[in-house]
């Protein structure tokens, strides 16, 4: 239960949002009380276990508890990204993060055969969110990203005051400094000379990165070498007849990927809880089993050394306001054992940081029927359409060693069509063929259909496994209104509404996911890659990075958006929303790096509006 | 059982192809097998206590090729795939398809198919089987590894 009864600042959720934010809020703002309400738990929330964890300088029960989180994973018969929190009393009644292609979890689809498509995003509802099982790339969006509209007139640009050398209103340059400072926070591994302007479609940096780039695997390199000098020529633009250019001319360039993953010894205080340098455990999703990459609990525990409280397996469900429009009081489910068990608690509260997802916040606001007068809230969900393509390089490369990739192909996070066709991210994997060919299926069907055993199989095996290479590709969408969220008549163990998906995808996104794969599918033959799949591009099999994006959008004004550039709400001038709920669009690269800056900025506009 | 333990180990060692199978695993493994398959596993035993052992160590790949596998019935096919799964990912298959994983933390790092390919054990390059002759420390999968 929580302390006391009224709290300065009430924030909901402890992913790297909230984590962050309260961390900030602890150092900037000594005075203030701050409550952290966590949904669910896991080892690192327990009652049982987070005293200890406060004194353990050292991490050595961190590290224990990690033990057991990587033991369950190894126990698991399917290796999912939940397999390390199977075990939890959550694991079902609160977790409840969706399973890719099932409508039986949490969130409820609302498919019109014919109209609609499956939103195939997940997201881990438990004490450091989804970083507890994320991959950890952190590349900034790009500051094209940003201006769609201005530039291609699509989506809305990003609301800012800030301009650049042309005094064009650029957000890119607003929200740099912060992810500087996100950068450092979070321990970002990489090279700023390969994420310069020129390869990054005009980003400038005002700092290098805080540690030098993830070693390179074996693959990029060959991949590197293989490429280099490499161009994409697409859309010929012909003049009486004569070719005059193409509109999309570009040379392809293999970076290392920035990556919330230590190259060396880091502290992002300098002080305390020093974690090692990556050791290639091949399994950073889903869990690193020595914290090389970040997740929230380091800011958590910082924060709570700092003085923050945390009430963990705490169901929000309802925010209540005052006679001004203000939020008064957060309403909230206690739970120990199992929903069943709940108790409601309220609290007061002067000002509240929602630090939720993309689907969650949102739902929270419908269930409070807060911020209505936009009519956004729900709308413009986003996600990014990912995909791969296989093929087998004329050597061995060598996979499953190492960070799960550690390379990317940045050059179509903006091109010059992207008025017709989006931007897209490409990532190396580092791990043979994914999704597509596990090893486990490489075996079965060397057994099945090749009718071998023995010594030729295990030849017939590390052949083929050494050889094989993966590009994943994630792909730009476009704020749709009618992508929502909004609340099913379906209630979930808390009784409470839960919610309702309407998803479709666009002809761009289609466009851009068929595009990514014809450059991807040329970048494989021109490697002299053999079985590449897919042979030909399709629209076919497109899966979900679960970047959860939109639905409570940012803007210039009350009229078309749930929040300003702040993240602080229209209506309710105590309520901050933070995460990825209030992109106005969505770029194509990994979100959580944006998320933690759009973080500090929010804060620290809340600490200058509260001196 | 002593007895069928030993040519247990000694036929995963034909079947995996991999002499480098962890000899303190194989009680375990016969037993994991032989709760989902006993009789069958009984059966295929004796075919190869008769039929394969008596050859020359050098000659019990082809000796099981002619005398047991090629003439395999599915059954027997599916009872070779599951022991070979069970060495290379520390699970297996039941009869009716589901997945048993491996039942200790031992089990599943000292499952083959990683080492083979030169690479640690997903979450545990730390910890990885002495014969993989391999340090995994910081920037190793920059490098070849037969290098």
């Amino acid at each position: 239960m929580p302390k006391q009864t009224k709290y300065d600042i009430v924030i909901i959720g402890s992913g790297v949002a909230g984590a962050l934010a309260a961390y900030k809020l602890s150092v900037e703002k000594k005075n203030l009380s701050i409550l952290i309400l966590e949904a669910s738990h896991n080892q690192y929330s327990d009652d049982s276990n987070r005293e200890a964890l406060l004194a353990d300088i050292d991490n050595d029960l961190s590290i224990s508890l990690r033990k057991d989180l990587v033991v369950s994973f190894a126990k698991s018969p399917d290796k999912k990204s939940l397999s390390p929190f199977d075990n939890l009393l959550s694991a079902k009644e609160v977790i409840s993060p969706t399973d890719s292609n099932k409508d039986d979890k949490h969130f409820k689809h609302d498919i019109a055969i014919g109209d609609s498509d499956l939103f195939k995003a997940n997201y881990l509802r438990q004490y450091a969110g989804t970083t507890m099982i994320w991959r950890g790339n952190c590349p900034r969006m790009n500051p094209s990203d940003f201006t769609m509209q201005t530039k291609n007139q699509l989506a809305m640009d990003w609301p800012t005051d800030v301009v650049d050398e042309q005094g064009n209103p650029s957000f890119y340059n607003d929200i740099e400094p912060f992810y500087a400072e996100a950068e450092k926070e979070l321990g970002i591994a990489c090279d700023a000379d390969e994420w310069n302007e020129k390869n990054y479609h005009g980003a400038k940096r005002s700092t290098p990165f805080p540690m030098p780039p993830i070693v390179q695997s074996y693959s990029d390199n060959l991949i590197k070498d293989a490429l280099k000098g490499f161009k994409i020529l697409d859309f010929p633009e012909y003049e009486n007849g004569v070719l005059k250019k193409h509109s999309i001319e570009k040379e392809i360039v293999v970076v290392p990927i920035p990556q919330a993953r230590n190259s060396k010894k880091y502290s992002n205080d300098g002080k305390q809880q020093e974690r090692p340098a990556c050791q290639g455990n091949a399994n950073c999703i889903p869990i690193c089993p020595i914290q090389a990459k970040y997740d929230a609990t380091v800011h958590l525990n910082l924060a709570l050394r700092n003085g923050v409280e945390l009430c963990s397996k705490s169901v929000v469900y309802k925010l209540a306001t005052d006679d001004s429009g203000n939020i008064n009081k957060v309403c909230f489910y206690k739970w120990d054992k199992t929903a069943t068990d709940k108790v409601e608690v309220q609290v007061e509260v002067k000002t509240v940081f929602i630090a939720a997802n993309g689907i969650e916040t949102p739902r929270l606001l419908l269930l409070s029927d807060l911020a209505k007068k936009s009519g956004q809230v729900g709308k413009n969900l986003m996600d990014h359409l990912n995909g791969e393509v296989v093929g087998l390089f004329p050597k061995n490369v060598y996979p499953f060693r190492g960070p799960q990739s550690t390379s990317a192909i940045p050059t179509f996070c903006n091109h010059e069509k992207r008025k017709e066709i989006g931007a897209f991210n490409i990532t190396i994997g580092n791990d043979g063929w994914g999704k597509s060919e596990t090893p486990e299926t490489i075996l079965s069907n060397l057994v099945d259909e090749k009718k071998i055993f023995g010594s030729e199989l295990k030849k017939a095996f590390k052949n083929r496994i050494q050889k094989q290479l993966r590009f994943s590709y994630s792909t730009e969408m476009l704020p749709q209104q009618y992508n929502q969220v909004t609340l099913a008549e379906e209630v979930d163990a808390f009784g409470i509404k839960r919610p309702k998906i309407k998803f479709k995808i666009d002809d761009y996104s289609r466009k851009t996911f068929v595009y990514a794969q014809t450059v991807l599918i040329r970048i494989l033959k021109k490697m002299k890659a053999t079985e590449i799949k897919p042979a030909i591009p399709t629209e076919l099999g497109y899966g979900s990075t679960s970047h959860i994006m939109g639905t409570c959008r940012m803007g210039n004004n009350e009229n078309d958006s749930v929040v300003n550039t702040y993240g602080q709400c229209w209506e309710h001038k105590n309520l901050y929303l933070l995460g990825s709920s209030v992109y106005p669009s969505g770029g194509t690269v990994n979100p959580t790096l944006t998320i933690a800056a759009l973080t500090l900025r929010s804060v620290e506009n809340f600490i200058k509006n509260n001196p | 059982m002593k007895k069928n333990i030993d040519s247990f180990f000694k036929l995963s060692q034909v079947v995996t192809g991999d002499n480098g199978i962890p000899h303190s695993l194989k009680t375990e493994y016969f037993d994991r097998i032989n709760t989902f398959y006993e009789s069958e596993l009984t059966d295929l035993i004796e075919k190869f206590k008769s039929k394969v052992l008596p050859a020359k160590p050098e000659e019990l790949e082809s000796k099981f090729k002619s005398e047991i596998f090629d003439k395999a019935t599915q059954t027997e096919l599916n009872l070779i795939k599951q022991i070979i799964l069970l060495w290379y990912t520390a699970q297996f298959n039941s009869p009716n398809a589901q997945v048993l994983p491996a039942e200790t933390e031992q089990q599943y790092r000292l499952q083959r198919m990683y080492p083979l390919i030169k690479a640690p054990v997903k979450a545990y390059a730390n910890h990885c089987p002495k014969d993989l002759n391999q340090k995994f420390v910081y920037g190793y999968w920059s490098n070849n590894p037969n290098k």
